[in-house]
């Protein structure tokens, strides 16, 4: 053997040897905090229709596994562990509901400071830290028009599938509405600069799909407020209540953008 | 490709991330994880409505209809009620419109083929943006796996373990494996890769065992130079015999590679040293069992496991005697492997009873034996036609077995054979004949003859006197007996199995056995309820005491008075006629003590009460 592959072998096995441990523990810690939070979230989708499933439980263990991951990411010198920590964190605090409302925001700015700091850039964790702010916030407001959904269907105000919000509850649900289509809108303005990143194509069609289903949501919201405007014909005497034509006008031009953005064709069904 | 690229090609891939660890946690943060869908939303046929007329121009369209127009509220933009008939009126005229529109589907959903409740398994690169070269991927396949072994066997891949020496084996051996021509490049490496992977896990698993071990490097470079690289070198250029040959070795290189280093662990001493002999023999070995099953479609003739199992006992022989495999030139004698392993293979499959794992089973004992007899039945035998005598040993047992196993009706004893118990049979034949120097060579058929002869004999066991364990001791008594007494109880041919003295005397004692088993008591009771003795240890027994009677003096055995089932006959009557007095014991010791007398003078009628008195008590002064 000659000198120049002994050297080859030593250097490979000292470098092997000298695995800092570390490094390996870290490394071990994300595998573990990944199969953790893949597990929470595929038994969240399998019990999601479950009403006796405990849901508030299954939040708190997202928040704990998300706490783990800031606590180890904070903890650790390499910057590209920690956006994978921070990435594990980011899907938590957001599938956490509001457990972790709180959180997700400082986790985001966190986990995009370690991107930045990244070498090379991990392509689909920094995508996913970015995502997760306007995933979480359509979620949040899903879980608030239900809310509000669940109160008109209590009023005995509504008539004929007619208005049941007050005038306040009202403008919360335009709100929620504005928030959605907002949410929406931080996935369009995110897409080129992710498609430009070296993820995979299937996270291009991952993150439409998630546009798309934002979209979809905006529209449930803006359903919903459509028929809790109150008509001169509705015959009880209350005064018309419109939704605000800055609202409509949003909602209108959301689609067209949506579909350009996507590459869709004008005609094309977004099949919500 | 120049070695020194394989040396640039490890460094860059460990400088990916400077460490062995890095790679290892680049590969965590790298891999496919869960990427969870948004919650659906619930939209009602309603929203959808007001949805799709959010758009001006589509508003515009449904007031010009006159039908619909009348449905909407122009002001508030949404239908007039949410009535179920204004609801679904309007509803089926977005469906329509969407229609005439496009009527386009969604055709992206499909494409995300790795969905999981609830979300997908996603990368985090893009592969083409982010290559790695072919070498660099194997060094990283291999960091991967020795980094999983740091944690839980610290000691195989510290500084100088075998660990270190496993990896350095096969990374210098990766410019043999991979070709300088780029067209093949991916192929070749990407199967390389595996394999490597594949021979560094069983390898590090069976070093890991062994922390005791000491390996040598140039050794170990050897072994992997003679197994794994002309594995990945001879990846046919046809894309169906490529898939193939990687089928067959997805399915066999693991426990093949297991095999091989477990022969390394079991006998260091033979990779020990500069003669670089076993190693080439134990590639050898592996090369010829892929090849064989690849070329000649032998694989289905045995079971995988089957094949294992003979090419553990193989790579056996080739770390005891690497000379058997090694011809001029210091070549491999590839072809004398090939001739062995399909020549068992279409031997048992013809023999039928022992195709399968069963006849495998068989081979490897055979293969075994003859090994550690190699010095002295080598001595005897053109070492040439080592595996043609291989071949021979295990046809003459395999087929004598089998002619009687074809029809059960003829089998006697035999049809209450396990699986285990036959092998445990062929087991006792195969040993005693590789240890008799003599017994075998090229046109011997004593060994077939000594089966035969055992086997017509317990085909005259018709009423199972005796149990299948009885019947192994019976044979490994007979088998003994036959190769110290060459042609005096089975003969030296098969010709003469049939009416072979052996057979002759087990038959006649079963005869005996059999006629006292159906004789009636006073009470008009058989077999056993009558008190007969002559069946299961006993006569078992007595057959082994006439074996071994008969083997030091044939001549008066084979006489036509039949002294020996005289005997039998006659105890068997004294016994019968005082079953107070006497019993199996007694029977058994009248036999030992009479039968030599029996055999001089050729044969015994009468057995006086003094007699039997003076047997047995030597046996109580005893």
């Amino acid at each position: 053997m000659t000198r120049p592959f002994r050297n080859s072998v030593l250097i490979l096995a000292v470098l092997l040897a000298a695995a800092c441990a570390g490094q390996v523990q870290t490394a071990s810690s994300l595998r573990s905090l990944d199969t953790r939070l893949k597990d929470t979230l595929v038994q969240k989708n399998v019990h999601d229709s479950d009403p006796i499933f405990n849901e508030v439980a299954l939040s708190a263990a997202l928040a704990a596994i998300a706490e783990d991951a800031v606590d180890q990411a904070r903890e650790t010198p390499e910057a590209n562990n920690q956006v994978a920590l921070y990435r594990v964190a980011a899907i938590a605090f957001w599938k956490a509901g509001e457990a972790g409302e709180s959180r997700i925001a400082s986790t985001v700015s966190e986990g995009l400071a370690a991107c930045d700091r990244a070498a090379p850039r991990p392509a689909r964790d920094c995508a996913v830290i970015r995502l997760a702010l306007p995933f979480a916030q359509t979620e949040n407001e899903f879980r608030k028009l239900k809310i509000l959904q669940r109160l008109a269907g209590q009023s005995q105000a509504g008539l004929d599938g007619g208005a049941g919000l007050n005038d306040e509850q009202f403008r919360a649900a335009e709100g929620v509405l504005g928030q959605m289509m907002s949410a929406t809108d931080g996935l369009l303005q995110a897409r080129p600069e992710i498609e430009n990143a070296p993820v995979t194509e299937s996270f291009i069609l991952y993150l439409d799909r998630q546009t798309k289903t934002s979209f979809c949501h905006a529209a449930a919201a803006f359903g919903f407020l459509s028929a809790e405007q109150i008509s001169a014909a509705d015959g009880q005497g209350r005064p018309v209540r419109a939704m605000s034509a800055a609202s409509r006008s949003a909602f209108a031009g959301l689609e067209p953008r949506l579909k350009a953005a996507l590459g869709m064709p004008d005609a094309a069904s977004l099949n919500c | 490709m120049n070695p020194l690229f394989v040396l640039f090609g490890i460094r860059a891939a460990l400088r990916l991330g400077r460490t062995g660890a890095e790679i290892y946690a680049q590969r965590s943060r790298d891999r496919a994880v869960f990427l969870p869908d948004l919650i659906k939303p619930d939209i009602d046929r309603y929203a959808l409505i007001v949805t799709f007329y959010a758009s001006a121009a589509r508003e515009q369209a449904l007031l010009d209809d006159e039908a619909l127009s009348p449905l909407w509220d122009e002001d508030l933009h949404r239908p007039i009620r949410k009535s179920p008939a204004v609801v679904d009126t309007l509803f089926a005229a977005v469906i329509e419109a969407q229609i005439q529109e496009a009527g386009t589907e969604d055709e992206t959903e499909a494409e995300l083929s790795v969905e999981i409740a609830g979300g997908f398994m996603i990368e985090q690169w893009n592969r083409s943006a982010a290559p790695i070269s072919p070498v660099g991927r194997i060094a990283i396949t291999m960091a991967d796996i020795a980094l999983e072994f740091v944690g839980s066997n610290p000691s195989v891949m510290g500084i100088g373990g075998n660990g270190e020496r496993l990896i350095g084996a096969i990374a210098l051996n990766l410019s043999h494996m991979i070709p300088d021509d780029q067209d093949e490049f991916g192929t070749r490496a990407k199967f390389a890769d595996r394999l490597c992977g594949i021979f560094l896990r069983a390898g590090l698993s069976v070093l890991a065992d062994h922390p005791e071990l000491v390996v040598d490097q140039d050794h170990l470079q050897a072994l992997m130079a003679e197994t794994l690289t002309p594995l990945v070198t001879n990846l046919p250029d046809d894309l169906s015999e490529q898939l193939e040959w990687r089928a067959l070795l997805d399915a066999l290189a693991g426990p093949a590679a297991s095999a091989a280093f477990a022969v390394v662990a079991e006998r260091p001493d033979a990779f020990l040293g500069k003669a670089f002999s076993t190693d080439k023999a134990v590639g050898a070995v592996t090369q010829a069992l892929f090849e064989t099953l690849s070329d000649t479609g032998l694989r289905e003739q045995l079971t995988d496991a089957g094949w294992l199992k003979l090419y553990k006992s193989v790579l056996r022989v080739a770390a005891d005697r690497p000379d058997l495999f090694i011809g001029s030139g210091d070549q491999p004698k590839k072809e004398l492997l090939r001739d062995l392993l399909s020549g068992v293979a279409q031997t048992l499959h013809a023999s039928e009873a022992f195709d399968g794992e069963l006849g495998a089973e068989l081979a490897a004992i055979a293969i075994d034996a003859l090994n550690e007899n190699a010095a002295v039945l080598l001595e005897l035998d053109d070492q040439d036609e080592w595996q043609t005598l291989a071949i021979d040993m295990i046809d003459q047992v395999s087929g004598a077995l089998a002619d009687r196993l074809r029809n059960p009706d003829q089998a006697g004893a035999l049809r209450q054979f396990g699986k285990q118990q036959l092998v445990e049979l062929s087991r006792i034949f195969l040993v005693q004949a590789a240890a008799t120097p003599g017994m075998l060579g090229i046109g011997r058929t004593e060994l077939k003859a000594i089966v035969s002869g055992v086997a017509s004999a317990m085909a005259a066991d018709e009423n199972l006197l005796l149990t299948s364990d009885d019947w192994l001791k019976i044979a490994a008594v007979a088998a003994a007996e036959a190769s110290v007494n060459p042609g005096r109880l089975f003969g030296l041919n098969e010709d003469t199995a049939e009416g072979a003295l052996g057979a002759e005397i087990i038959g006649g004692l079963l005869t005996v056995a059999a006629a006292e088993w159906d004789k009636l008591d006073a009470e008009g009771a058989a077999g056993r309820d009558a008190g007969h003795v002559l069946a299961g240890p006993t006569l078992r027994d007595a057959i082994t005491v006439a074996l071994r009677a008969a083997a030091g003096n044939a001549r008066a055995a084979a006489s036509a008075g039949k002294p020996i089932e005289t005997l039998a006959a006659r105890i068997s009557d004294i016994v019968r006629e005082d079953p107070e007095a006497y019993g199996g014991g007694e029977w058994l010791l009248l036999f030992r003590e009479m039968i030599g007398n029996a055999l001089t003078e050729g044969t015994i009628v009468d057995i006086s009460d003094d007699e039997i008195r003076t047997i047995l008590s030597k046996r109580d002064a005893a």
